[in-house]
């Protein structure tokens, strides 16, 4: 039995969950299409299960937004729709269909746009959890609190969309050892340097991100404790700095480059989801 | 049914067919041009068409009257290529009607085709068109019969999965070399011995304009006299690390008996590298280059053997789709035969509708004349019933008629109707009666022939 809290209503949580339904379902079709579209070499076969995965993501994205301007009418913040980790969860859905559609729009990057999907429905499904757990407000009137947010919620999206061209770097990378053709890929340079396009915007705002925070920790040490610069969350974000700090220098660390570096930025993003897991739930 | 062209054909191909024989039979751009004119000449009401590719010679006719039978077309190919025509009997195939039209479409679709689904035949079918069309050896029936074959074609390629994957190796290597670099303008291409296939690739990826091609030969002379204007530089194999180093794609093709690289020297070369990627295709039996340096980071190797593998994957994925691309052929045969078998049938239907109408009104103009107390609204309802009988009646022997594809079976038919009901000139006795009677009448809702034979 559902009950209202003082941050989630029970329609909000419902809507949450059919949004990430809307996801899963399009993920369900994506993947349908692409193994239609592997039977041939190289993606040249099209199937009706694209327009049906647009239509489902199109629909997940809408109610997502439409939960987030219920949700800043409701608290007042019309000013900037974001409140809390839950709303912030909801935006970063909203943010990641943009990269999603513009995937799909990119003929070369095209199959990439599956492996965002999942990664949507968990963020809804982290959103409504935290949504759940409690209220805890950002106070994004402060402007070194909304840069960074804003970095951060920015910077994931160039983050994700690292980890997404490095996913696809080793599944490439292992179609070409095992010397077979199955699903239709970018090729291994292209991902690459999307990838490293992709850190290269990302670094900087986590940079800003990392900076804001610890200003905000220095000048509100109530806010986190005397101690915390010894919070996993805050180790967790210099781990995530220095893994991807050589990904950027590649002249300088070229061992870094082809698998490792993909192996790196899907580690970097990891690290990055469980510092948000350990904000929220801390 | 006299002017019904009957389809024929007479073939061979590499299937039944040796290479002297098809060798002999080939027929070149002016043997075509000159057998055409010769067929035009013998057989003036008949269409022909003669494709001629290096795996099958085959000739097209719609046979007119005193149109050659198969017999015939074969002693013709054999006489205008100076063969005998038992010699030429033995490796022959015929088709007629539905089996020629089928056989087409399947040639076009490149279903009969040595490479399945290799798209040339489509193209050298279109050639045999267009040049029987400039010869005017074409008429209606062909120019139907050979637009639909390349329509159903494309509709195969398009419908299908038929042509898709690559089967050739050389084409299979460069591919591969683009799933690793998306473009060769920045790469340099290393070539180490230059053997048949070597060339092949090397001559396709020149197409890609990389940055540098290096040749790499014992006889850097004769490499370079082989490769001809695709080398761009011919170095010393004795510097083969150096040019590794330098090397982002390596072919090679070497006849020497032991690897030519080993896993030792690339993996020492992979710093001086900077780890950059680099693919390598090995052409040569036994191996230039040690299966394990395919293992090392960032080098993607490929043997004779795996390219081989893919495209026997290619061919048998190709090969499930002949189901489907038959299905689609199936389609258009239907809907050329159907076209062909109302041409073929609507002159005879027509003329039984407008017999019978004639004999009604004829009937119908007695009985109004015998009875002028009938209101027009009354006239007008006889006229009208007596016109839906008619087509009542004659609806299902013609649907019979126009449902069957050209045939003989078709032409028995048609003779028995033209018999039965005294059309095509066999009798004139009632016509001129009818006709007589009926030109008094007011005229009749006209029959629809047409489209009685398309229902």
């Amino acid at each position: 039995m559902l009950h209202d809290t003082p941050n989630i209503t029970h329609v909000e949580f419902i809507s949450l969950l059919v949004a990430g339904l809307c996801f899963e379902l399009a993920f369900a079709f994506q993947v349908a299409e692409l193994r239609r579209s592997a039977q041939a070499a190289h993606g040249a076969a099209a199937t009706g299960f694209s327009g049906v995965s647009t239509v489902w993501v199109m629909g997940g994205a809408a109610l997502s937004a439409v939960i987030l301007i219920w949700r800043g009418w409701r608290f007042g913040l019309w000013s900037l729709p974001l409140s809390d980790y839950f709303d912030a969860c909801l935006l970063l859905a909203i943010l990641l269909t943009g990269l999603w559609l513009w995937f799909r729009w990119t003929r070369q990057l095209k199959t990439l746009a599956i492996f965002l999907l999942p990664m949507t429905g968990l963020l809804i499904l982290v959103g409504g959890i935290l949504g759940v757990a409690g209220y805890r407000n950002f106070n994004t009137a402060n402007p070194w609190i909304a840069l960074h947010i804003g970095s951060i919620l920015i910077g994931t999206v160039c983050f994700a969309a690292g980890c997404v061209s490095g996913l696809g770097y080793l599944l490439a990378d292992r179609q070409l050892r095992s010397k077979k053709e199955n699903w239709p890929l970018p090729s291994l340079a292209r991902l690459e340097a999307f990838n490293r396009h992709a850190i290269l915007l990302g670094f900087p705002l986590l940079t800003i991100a990392a900076i804001t925070g610890i200003f905000e920790a220095l000048k509100y040490p109530q806010s986190m404790g005397p101690d915390w610069y010894w919070s996993p969350k805050v180790i967790l974000t210099v781990v995530a700095w220095a893994v991807y700090a050589p990904l950027l220098h590649v002249k300088l660390t070229p061992s870094f480059r082809g698998a490792r570096a993909a192996w790196l930025s899907i580690l970097g993003f990891a690290l990055l989801l469980a510092v948000y897991a350990l904000a929220g739930f801390g | 049914m006299k002017s019904s062209p009957v389809l024929r054909m007479v073939g061979v191909n590499h299937r039944t067919a040796p290479l002297l024989v098809r060798e002999n039979l080939a027929f070149s751009e002016q043997d075509c041009a000159a057998a055409l004119v010769r067929i035009a000449e013998l057989y003036p009401q008949s269409e022909a068409a003669i494709l001629s590719t290096c795996n099958r010679v085959e000739l097209y006719v719609a046979a007119g009257p005193h149109g050659p039978t198969l017999e015939e077309m074969t002693a013709f190919l054999a006489e205008f290529q100076e063969m005998a025509a038992a010699d030429l009997r033995a490796h022959t195939y015929q088709h007629e009607d539905r089996a020629m039209v089928e056989h087409l479409f399947q040639v076009a679709s490149s279903l009969d085709s040595m490479v399945l689904g290799e798209t040339q035949i489509l193209a050298q079918v279109k050639q045999a068109y267009v040049r029987a069309a400039e010869r005017k050896t074409v008429g209606t029936c062909f120019h139907a019969l050979f637009q639909r074959a390349l329509a159903a074609a494309k509709d195969v390629h398009d419908r299908t999965e038929l042509s898709t994957g690559r089967t050739s190796l050389a084409t299979l290597a460069v591919a591969l070399v683009q799933r690793v670099f998306d473009q060769l303008g920045d790469k340099t291409v290393l070539v180490i011995g230059a053997g048949k296939i070597s060339r092949l690739v090397l001559r396709q990826l020149g197409a890609l304009h990389p940055r540098k091609i290096l040749l790499a030969n014992r006889n850097p002379q004769r490499a370079l006299d082989m490769c001809g204007a695709a080398v761009m530089e011919c170095v010393d194999l004795a510097h083969l690390e150096q040019l590794l180093v330098e090397a982002d794609v390596v072919l090679t093709g070497t006849g020497a008996t032991e690897a030519v690289i080993s896993v030792d020297m690339v993996r020492k070369l992979l710093k001086a590298r900077q780890y950059r990627p680099m693919f390598m295709v090995d052409l040569a039996v036994p191996r230039d280059v040690e299966a394990g340096v395919g293992s090392l980071t960032n080098i993607y190797l490929y043997n004779i053997d795996d390219l081989e593998k893919l495209a026997d994957e290619n061919r048998r994925r190709r090969g499930d789709q002949i189901a489907a691309s038959l299905e689609v052929i199936q389609e258009h045969a239907e809907e050329f035969l159907h076209w062909f078998s109302a041409r073929n049938t609507g002159p005879l239907v027509k003329e039984l509708y407008a017999n019978c109408h004639r004999i009604s009104n004829a009937e119908l103009a007695g009985l109004l004349a015998a009875h002028p107390e009938f209101t027009p609204e009354q006239r007008q309802a006889l006229a009208k019933t007596l016109h839906r009988v008619v087509g009542k009646i004659l609806h299902q022997p013609v649907s019979f008629l126009t449902s069957k594809a050209p045939s003989h079976e078709q032409a028995h038919l048609a003779a028995a109707m033209e018999t039965l009901f005294g059309l095509g000139g066999k009798t004139d006795g009632g016509r001129a009666e009818a006709s007589a009677a009926g030109e008094k009448m007011d005229p009749s809702p006209p029959a629809k022939p047409d489209a009685a034979s398309s229902s």
